[in-house]
């Protein structure tokens, strides 16, 4: 799953600790969000979209875009 | 988020949030408590200090107690970790529990071959080992 979350958190000048408070989670995971190293659960994924005014999918897309 | 709350399972646990940090140390407490109380249980048996018969065996019914409150704590723990720290802890109990029953089921088979006898201690040893380890390989995972 790739995301966009390094690019949406940089444009709003926050650092990892700033969106991990926001999230209530750890900074290592948003780290291992942005490193694609963890794919959250829907839950958090909703909350993502909330903290960034976005729709889920304007921040998570798959590997390989299955639509096309 | 200021975090001065030390953990008793030291850099293992520097990445916890402090509620997190709070439940595993609770759990880290109790897990001392149930192996201070296991030594002391053993020593006191092993020495006949309680004779034997009911007294005994009360007493050492009543030295697992201790282990509940860590499993408690455990529960209390996975249940309220933040989503990543708790996929890490499901990983390291399901490494503990598949190397537990292979251990002794395989372990049982190599006595029939003339392998030596082992405890059944020893099956909890492994358990404890891959538990460990699954949770270091899981954490290396999503790190």
């Amino acid at each position: 799953m790739k995301n966009r979350l390094r690019v949406l958190r940089a444009e709003r000048d926050w650092t990892q600790a700033d969106l991990a408070e926001r999230l209530a989670v750890s900074r290592q995971t948003v780290n291992a969000l942005e490193t694609g190293k963890y794919d959250p659960s829907l839950p958090l994924a909703f909350r993502l979209a909330a903290v960034f005014a976005q729709p889920i999918e304007t921040i998570f897309q798959p590997e390989e875009d299955l639509g096309s | 988020m200021p975090d001065a709350l030390p953990s008793i399972a030291g850099s293992l646990c520097n990445d916890l949030r402090p509620t997190d940090k709070a439940n595993a140390n609770r759990f880290a407490a109790w897990s001392l408590f149930t192996a201070v109380v296991y030594v002391a249980g053993t020593y006191l048996l092993i020495k006949n200090l309680l004779g034997t018969g009911a007294p005994a065996v009360a007493f050492a019914l009543a030295c697992n107690l201790p282990a509940l409150g860590a499993v408690s704590a455990y529960r209390r723990f996975l249940a309220e970790a933040e989503e990543r720290v708790r996929q890490i802890h499901l990983e390291g109990l399901g490494y503990g529990m598949a190397a537990g029953v292979i251990f002794s089921m395989g372990w049982r088979l190599l006595e029939l071959a003339g392998a030596p006898r082992l405890d059944v201690s020893d099956g909890v040893v492994v358990t404890m080992l891959a538990w460990a380890l699954g949770q270091v390989l899981a954490r290396r995972k999503y790190s």
